[in-house]
């Protein structure tokens, strides 16, 4: 029972080994899914004006949606405002990068899409932007998971996303929910 | 009564007041949530009682309980008088009139932005004002336990300060350099616009400023239940501390570590970028050292005291120690919370992972179990 200070000192040193070895080993696994993986948070630095945002050329009514772009790129682009999504509903095709971008006229809002990563914050001022690959076919729901006023919980969207054969743009490049 | 028993006593009656309230309107929001028929339930009442949860639990709770907590250590710890009682008075009445104002404005609806505000959203400047006077009392808080620590080391030069006391001017220090996070961001960017003196507010920037603040202010709850850790703990079950200088260094660190580390909160926002999200993310890991470090000390202090008592083998120990003293049960019932809130912390840590469970019930869930698991419990 009697343990000198060598001991105590020892037996500190063997833990504080242990714990240097884990928090280095979780320093590695993040830096190898950052650099090697390409797991990174959805930061985009991209500002915007909200109080003229539904005059700016990309977040106009007729540009919002799905739409594919001159380079095939499949790029859905939403309004998220008290307290809806415009639109609510939006396809995008499976197994297919697709990129998400997101802004918001009024408060903050966030959205994630449930069984897949797509996870972001939606700021005033900013465009959120995720790039993501959809796997799993259905209506996915995108609620606003961030409280934006007594309405938030009344605020969803449906992100459907359709096999890529039946994923068929119109003379625009553009596809909508009514179609299926 | 001594006087700094009174004082102390004053502080952990608003205490636990608050957390009364919070208690209910907690019970209230589970009820409204389940599948059971609650009464009353519309957006602009559940909202309102989860503003009043936040707030009373986490900003009047938890500061009175630290400041009563401090002056009780100051005294007693050193074993002089505090210095500054008055002082210590002023700092009371402020804060509870800050804490007022704030209920008051929360009651009457028109401060449902919940405890973390989310701006633009704008509330009562009551509300703002009222918070800002709890921050104020709490900084005078600050100064009067550094000057009772640098009082008693004029007296005594060549002593360690007590472990209890050293811990506490750690979470002074700490908290008179988060709290300008919040403070700036109420007083220069939510405070004029909710006066309708300025009609923009820079969401990113109030976001970062609230961050600054909005971690280690978790640390500001803990750093208390840590002291009763280290110094009640183990001699409430009969033995005695492993290490000292190691708690030490797991409150230096504790300091340290939480000075810069708010923004990983940030992590799915857009407005900062993968670099620095990266290192905030590193400084993060870094935090669970302090918390590795106290759970060896404080389990082999109780292995000690487990193992004094006639307890042997590899964990004979545990059923060996005086579970009936409710100190020892705190901790036992903390080390456990503590496991799955730690645990899930480390999930959340990583920004992969981040985006599985950003904003979802799994934070509350994390916090929650920190929050009541080890702070309250303590």
């Amino acid at each position: 029972m009697a343990a000198s200070e060598e001991d105590i000192l020892r037996s500190e040193l063997r833990w504080s080994m242990v714990v240097g070895g884990a928090v280095a080993l979780i320093f590695a696994a993040i830096l190898y899914a950052g650099l090697v993986l390409h797991v990174n948070p959805p930061s985009n630095i991209e500002t915007i004006d909200p109080k003229t945002l539904h005059l700016s050329a990309e977040f106009t009514e007729a540009n919002l949606g799905t739409k594919i772009e001159a380079g095939g790129q499949v790029t859905t682009r939403i309004v998220a405002t008290q307290f809806a999504f415009d639109p609510q509903c939006v396809v995008v095709p499976s197994n297919e990068p697709v990129t998400l971008r997101l802004s918001s006229p009024d408060v903050i809002h966030g959205i994630l899409v449930t069984g897949t990563n797509v996870n972001t914050m939606v700021i005033p001022g900013y465009v959120s932007q995720v790039h993501t690959v959809f796997t799993k076919t259905g209506d996915l729901l995108m609620p606003c998971h961030e409280f934006c006023g007594f309405g938030h919980s009344q605020m969803w969207a449906t992100v459907r996303v359709v096999p890529r054969e039946n994923f068929r743009p119109d003379a625009d490049g553009r596809v909508a929910c009514e179609k299926f | 009564m001594k006087s700094f028993e009174r004082l102390t006593l004053a502080h952990l009656w608003v205490a636990f007041a608050a957390f009364s309230v919070a208690c209910f309107f907690g019970v209230w929001q589970m009820w409204a949530r389940s599948p059971l028929p609650a009464p009353f339930v519309t957006p602009d009442h559940y909202f309102l009682s989860v503003t009043a949860h936040g707030v009373s639990m986490a900003f009047v709770l938890t500061t009175f309980f630290i400041m009563g907590f401090g002056y009780f250590t100051a005294e007693t710890a050193l074993e002089r008088p505090l210095p500054g009682k008055t002082w210590a008075w002023l700092c009371f009445i402020l804060a509870l009139a800050g804490a007022l104002m704030a209920t008051a404005a929360i009651l009457s609806g028109r401060a449902s932005v919940l405890y973390t505000f989310y701006p633009p959203l704008t509330a009562s400047p009551i509300f703002y004002l009222g918070l800002v006077l709890v921050v104020v009392g709490s900084w005078i808080w600050c100064v009067l336990m550094i000057v009772a620590m640098s009082q008693w080391k004029r007296v005594n030069p060549d002593a360690p300060v007590p472990l209890a006391m050293y811990a506490t001017v750690a979470n002074a220090v700490m908290w008179l350099w988060t709290t300008v996070g919040v403070t700036a961001e109420i007083l220069f960017i939510v405070l004029p616009a909710s006066l309708g003196w300025t009609d923009t507010v820079d969401v990113g920037l109030t976001r970062t400023l609230f961050s600054w603040t909005l971690h280690p202010i978790v640390y500001f709850w803990l750093f208390p239940a840590y002291i009763a850790f280290y110094t009640m703990a183990p001699q409430a079950a009969g033995g005695l501390l492993y290490s000292d200088t190691l708690g030490r260094l797991s409150f230096v660190l504790l300091l340290l570590y939480s000075l810069p580390v708010g923004m990983h909160h940030l992590f799915m926002d857009p407005q900062q970028s993968t670099g620095f999200k990266l290192v905030q993310m590193m400084l993060t890991i870094l935090v669970s050292v302090p918390t590795l470090l106290t759970v060896f000390t404080i389990a082999a202090s109780m292995e000690i005291a487990g193992r004094l008592r006639g307890g042997r083998g590899l964990f004979g120990w545990i059923p060996a120690l005086p579970w009936e003293r409710p100190m020892v049960l705190a901790t036992g019932l903390s080390f456990v919370m503590l496991f799955f809130g730690g645990g899930g912390g480390l999930v959340n840590m990583g920004y992969g992972l981040n985006a599985m469970i950003h904003n979802t019930s799994w934070v509350t869930a994390h916090f929650h179990l920190i929050f009541g698991g080890a702070v309250v419990i303590m």
